[in-house]
């Protein structure tokens, strides 16, 4: 070979280069098409076939469904009636379009010479003008001839007309003579109109329905490169400028790609159809632009959390649900978590989590069923006493547990010492959680150190506690009278007193129903005469408690202590308890001294310390250690902070900011809150800490569904930007009242926004327990109501279950009564006296009405007592134009029922037309309603009228009580034994005449 | 359109021909075994007009109605399985309840879903029937019958055995009456005996309810023709711990 100039071989090279060429070639060819092959296209490739036999099956079913129709029979067979009428006069019809036609040439022709004379008239016009204008002259025949044309123009504009006139005629018969096939192809269309809309929807996804141009067009249109222009396959995205992702540095509009695979989500029809097809499970609540959250406006990551951006299945921050779909996502879709995704998308179970972002002021909230419990159950164990969550902040207590600062007076130093070793061993539902007895004890000696921690606490608890006068009680009370006034007054609205068998799962309902503590085992608690001063006066003894005053008698109040003092817990109190150990227990005080002190001061300190005074010492700095002034306010800590880290945002936290110590448990987010909740120090496992340095948040003793709910509550307090609507005045007064409501417990007695009345279980019929409160912003004037919370009398005379004294204060009942007022749009805040108009005529068919409906068999008069016996009684009517509102009044006269389902209160009646215009109508109905006959509405306001004129003591539970007081509430007696409905007659099945 | 009403209107005369034909019917008694408690006399005091209407001795209470060898009155027999599909006329007469001295007549007594129910008042002072349906077609209702209120008429539009109609003002007064989507029902009668008429041949499951005492059901076959029979016989229900 010739040498060459070159140091390489241009031959070889060739080769390389040649090879290389083909080896990038295929490269990209490879990376091209893996840029086009994407996982969502499949999915909608798949879709588009679903949509289209559903579309197909649809239209198929409309079909039928019209034709089947007896509508659709009358239009076709109208339809066919009236082409054949017109065929018979195909004929005349041809004519007549004939001499349309004719006509129509004509009006052209004279419409041209009309315009064309029109332009000359206006030349001649501007001639004249002209002429007058510039030359100054005679100008006569320019105007003769702008005159002539003028004439001109006029007479080609009535043949315009005349010709006009003509055509219309002739359209107008023609029109007549295809009215009724026009009218009847109308109506045929309009009912078909379903129909063809499938039709057009199938023209643009079914190829078979396409025109030529367009299959072709959908042939090609989504092939590489050329698919930039007009795809089919495409990505769809919701971008919601006004809700924000975090992006650290800036807040990005969200931009929501889950439609891309999600495309059956807004649409029904894909209910069974499989993911990601399948239709939004509640589209009356979300995505439909009628619902509450539009698609548009919402998008979807704002709710569900995850990356909107994502377009596969794995950077779209899927969660999954359990371990098991763990394992089986990874093997089908090779899931990894996303860990710098803050806000991965909430599991299945936790779903709600995404409502609390913009529903966070609300108490509750409608429709989030398992979120409402998991809120229920994070306030109830007084989560926030030691975490800060902004949404309770000024609307809901933090300490909810007992006062501390009077304890001595209450209980011993051996129950309190049992107690805080292991409430659950007293009573296994307490929300008092365990700090001692945990899950993670393991060493001996930790055990016996928290003997002595136990006995430091009680001590300063003890040493510390206020003394507190409690007053003598009159008389030992009856036990069994005691039982009866617990079960009927109302106590059950809060309390129970039997335990659920262990995990029980809570409700809505059956936390109200223990809003306040089980009262089981109080015998080996406290004392009778501490109990008898307690449900005499809560506020006495705990100023700040929630528990309202029944206004007990003296005798009431020893029988119901009496009843309650009846119940103990021996195994309990059997328990032994230590000794306190002095050597442990400077052990403790040195462990706190050396925190804060050199080793010197602190061993001086300790030297220069008593037993006692190192009880007192270790049991103030344990108090603060283990946070118990989170819950309790107890004597030197009533400014004490929370000890807990604020739990907004944590919902978000990064996983690598969670610490799973030296734990087995798997790493997802997830995971970490069930753990943390479920054994709050398991994190510690194997780790060398300081004595005081350990996790120490106790253990509640969950179960395993109330962890889930719990951590979906953790999970809904994150930084997910949400939609912060501006809540209106109304809204805000209507949260601030349902805030005092859950706060106060009225669902546990009443039936407010058709929830609670809890306590109704406990009665045989509705008529004789707490009353619904129902249209109660219309029903009652608002200075009464307030003046009814500050005072409550007796309203219902027949029930013996009482409105407890809440004592809330003026601005709270305010808010309270404004709550009622806009939650049924009765916005009016003064409204003037209603004064019935006697001697009216309306008036006087009031009183007819009234005499005829006999009122008076049920309902109190002023003093004046009912005529039939006392479980038909109804309240006072003389009280009624304080109380209520006439226009209320006059709804309920007309339709008790409808405002208090199961009332005993019947329509009145009101006599109708016809019966008024009988022969003897004058005689039975008197001649004022026969003046009326017909207008009812006249009819109730008289009655309305007659009732507010109605006089009589106002406050009459003096009265009411008294009778009661001699006569007892017999009939409300044998409750327990009754089925059903059957409770009247209850008292027939006499166990005497059933002995055989 | 008609075509298809009149062809429908034959079919049911063709069904209700050949039930007439070739029906059988159940005949039975029911009984009460155990003590017959004694019925208290009503204390209607509170109510003189009530009062007065009783001159021969007080009204008793009608909660268990036994008589000779336990013979129960006032037990509603109706078929409970067997008929589900088929489609019955609504009757166009009226059942009937009246207020006659301030007790419901009948005390027990059924009617047919959509059937109108007349209830009188020959009393002439104020009652208010307090109708008390648990499904949610029926609708609850309270209507007050002064003495110049001689009618209303009601209906109940779901299938529900039974609803309980009481009155307020005179809190012993209460009444039973069972919906039915079918006419297959009877009360018994002072003899304990019931008779169920027209019932195509097959086989069902009948139940006999009573207001206190725990139901009973049998399965009876009609067969062709010729009535089959089913006797019952209801005891109390255990006693309740207390």
């Amino acid at each position: 070979m010739e040498r060459q100039e070159r140091h390489y071989n241009i031959l070889s090279l060739n080769k390389l280069f040649a090879i290389s060429s083909i080896f990038f070639l295929i490269l990209l060819i490879w990376t091209f098409a893996y840029d086009y092959d994407r996982s969502w296209k499949d999915y909608q490739r798949k879709f588009r076939l679903m949509d289209s036999d559903l579309t197909t099956e649809l239209r198929t079913a409309e079909q039928g469904r019209v034709e089947e129709s007896t509508d659709y029979k009358a239009a076709s067979a109208e339809l066919a009636k009236a082409m054949e009428m017109l065929e018979s006069r195909a004929e005349d019809l041809k004519v007549l379009e004939e001499q349309q036609k004719k006509i129509e040439s004509k009006y052209y022709k004279v419409q041209q010479e009309s315009a064309f004379a029109k332009s000359l008239y206006d030349v001649a016009k501007y001639e004249y003008e002209a002429a007058v204008s510039h030359y100054d002259g005679p100008a006569e025949k320019q105007k003769r001839e702008m005159d002539e044309l003028g004439a001109d123009v006029y007479q080609k504009m009535m043949v315009v007309q005349e010709v006009e006139t003509e055509l219309a005629l002739k359209k107008s018969e023609i029109a007549e003579m295809t009215l009724a096939v026009d009218k009847a192809e109308k109506s045929v269309n309009s009912l078909e109109r379903q129909i063809e809309l499938y039709s057009r929807k199938l023209k643009t996804i079914d190829p078979g329905s396409m025109t030529i141009g367009n299959r072709m067009a959908n042939a090609v249109r989504d092939l590489p490169v050329i698919d930039f222009m007009n795809p089919y396959l495409k990505i769809n995205q919701i971008i919601i400028p006004d809700i924000t992702d975090d992006m650290n540095i800036v807040q990005m509009p969200k931009v929501d790609r889950c439609t891309t695979c999600h495309l059956g989500i807004d649409k029904p029809g894909f209910e069974d159809a499989p993911q990601p097809y399948s239709s939004h499970p509640n589209l009356d609540l979300f995505l439909a632009s009628s619902s509450a959250h539009p698609m548009e406006d919402y998008g979807c990551t704002s709710c569900h959390a995850g990356r909107g951006r994502g377009t596969d299945f794995v950077t779209a921050a899927h969660t999954p649900s359990s371990h098991e779909q763990e394992k089986e996502w990874v093997k089908k879709y090779n899931w990894y978590e996303m860990h710098y995704w803050e806000t991965p998308m909430y599991p299945t179970q936790s779903v709600e989590a995404g409502c609390l972002k913009c529903h966070a002021s609300q108490p509750f909230i409608e429709g989030a069923d398992d979120l409402n419990v998991g809120l229920a159950l994070f306030e109830k164990a007084s989560c926030n006493g030691c975490h800060l969550v902004e949404r309770y902040e000024g609307k809901f207590p933090q300490r909810l547990a007992p006062n501390l600062s009077h304890l001595a007076s209450k209980t011993t130093r051996e129950w309190a010492y049992r107690w805080i070793e292991a409430p659950r061993n007293f009573r296994q539902n307490t929300w008092m959680p365990h700090f001692f007895d945990a899950a993670d004890w393991d060493k001996e000696e930790d055990r016996s150190r928290t003997d002595q921690e136990i006995h430091a606490i009680v001590d300063y608890l003890f040493d510390k506690s206020a003394p507190f006068e409690l007053s003598a009680m009159p008389r030992l009370g009856n036990s069994e009278r005691g039982e009866y006034l617990f079960n009927n007054l109302g106590c059950k609205g809060c309390h129970k007193l039997e335990l659920e068998p262990e995990n029980t799962p809570y409700t809505l309902a059956s936390l109200r129903q223990e809003h306040g503590p089980n009262l089981t085992g109080l015998g080996s608690k406290t004392t009778q005469e501490w109990l008898f001063n307690w449900v005499k006066d809560p506020k006495k003894y705990h100023p700040e408690t929630r528990m309202p005053n029944l206004r007990l008698s003296d005798v009431e109040a020893a029988d119901l202590s009496s009843y309650l003092y009846s119940f103990s817990n021996d195994q309990f109190m059997a328990s032994s308890i230590p000794n306190v150990n002095e050597e442990m227990q400077s052990d403790i005080t040195f462990e706190f001294l050396i925190k804060a002190n050199s080793h010197r001061v602190a061993s001086e300190t300790l030297a220069s310390m008593s037993l006692a005074d190192m009880l007192d010492y270790n049991g103030e700095k344990l108090l603060q250690h283990y946070g118990c002034t989170g819950c309790h306010l107890i004597p030197g800590f009533e400014d004490a902070k929370r000890i807990g880290v604020a739990l907004d945002g944590e919902g978000s936290k990064p996983l690598n900011k969670l610490d799973f110590g030296y734990t087995s448990i798997p790493h997802t987010k997830i995971d970490w809150f069930i753990n943390k909740v479920k054994n709050p120090r398991v994190f510690d496992l194997n780790k060398i800490t300081g004595t005081y340095d350990g996790l120490r948040m106790p253990n509640y003793g969950f179960t395993d569904e109330e962890v889930e709910k719990i951590v979906t509550v953790i999970l809904a307090l994150n930084t997910n930007d949400g939609r912060e609507k501006p809540v209106s005045a109304s809204r805000s007064f209507i949260e601030e009242g349902q805030w005092i409501i859950k706060d106060h417990n009225c669902m546990g007695c009443h039936l407010i926004e058709d929830r609670g009345g809890d306590i109704l279980v406990n009665y045989s019929a509705p008529e004789y327990a707490p009353p619904n409160l129902n249209t109660e912003g219309e029903k009652v004037q608002p200075h009464w109501l307030l003046s009814f919370f500050e005072n409550p009398i007796t309203i219902r005379p027949n029930i013996l279950v009482r409105m407890p004294s809440f004592h809330l204060g003026e601005e709270k009942w305010n808010s309270l009564i404004k709550y009622f007022q806009y939650y049924d749009n009765q916005t009016t805040p003064y409204e003037g006296d209603f004064s019935p108009r006697e001697n009216s005529i309306a008036f006087r068919a009031g009183e007819k009405i009234h005499e005829m409906g006999a009122c008076n068999n049920c309902h109190y008069y002023g003093v004046t007592q009912p005529l039939q016996e006392p479980q038909t009684w109804a309240p006072n009517l003389a009280l009624a134009k304080e109380r209520l509102r006439p226009d209320w009044v006059d709804a309920w006269m007309n339709d008790p029922q409808s405002i208090m389902p199961g009332t005993k209160m019947p329509r009145p009646y009101i006599p109708s037309e016809d019966e008024l215009s009988m022969a003897d109508a004058s005689e039975i109905y008197g001649t004022d309603l026969l003046k009326l006959a017909g207008d009812e509405e006249t009819m109730i306001r008289g009655l309305t009228d007659y009732i507010y004129a109605i006089p009589g003591k106002i406050d009459i539970s003096l009265e009411i009580k008294a009778f009661f007081d001699e006569n007892g509430y017999r009939f409300l007696e044998g409750e327990e034994e009754s089925e059903d409905w059957d409770e009247d007659w209850d008292e027939d099945w006499d166990e005497e005449e059933w002995e055989e | 359109m008609r075509y298809v009403t009149k062809s429908a209107d034959f079919l049911l005369l063709f069904l209700s021909l050949s039930g007439a034909l070739f029906a059988g019917g159940i005949k039975g008694t029911v009984k009460y075994e155990g003590k017959v408690p004694r019925m208290k006399a009503i204390r209607m005091a509170a109510d003189p007009i009530c009062d007065g209407k009783h001159t021969q001795g007080p009204a008793r209470a009608e909660w268990l109605l036994a008589g000779p060898e336990g013979v129960l009155q006032n037990v509603f027999v109706y078929v409970e399985k067997g008929l589900e599909g088929k489609e019955f006329k609504t009757p166009e007469t009226s059942a009937v309840i009246d207020q006659r001295g301030c007790i419901y007549v009948p005390h027990v007594s059924g009617v047919q879903v959509g059937q109108k129910i007349d209830i009188l008042n020959s009393d002439g002072t104020l009652h208010n029937v307090h109708a008390m349906p648990k499904v949610k077609k029926n609708v609850a209702f309270n209507e007050a019958m002064p003495g110049a209120r001689k009618k209303i008429t009601k209906q109940f539009d779901e299938k529900e055995v039974m609803v309980r109609i009481k009155c307020d003002v005179h809190p012993w007064m209460g009444a039973f009456v069972g919906v039915l989507d079918h006419p297959f029902f009877a009360v018994t009668d002072k003899a304990g005996n019931f008779e169920i008429k027209g019932l195509p041949a097959g086989t069902y499951t009948v139940t006999a309810w009573h207001e206190r005492l725990p139901a009973k059901s049998a399965t009876v076959t009609v067969k062709g023709e010729g009535e089959a029979t089913a006797d019952f016989v209801l005891k109390r229900p255990p006693k309740k711990k207390n």
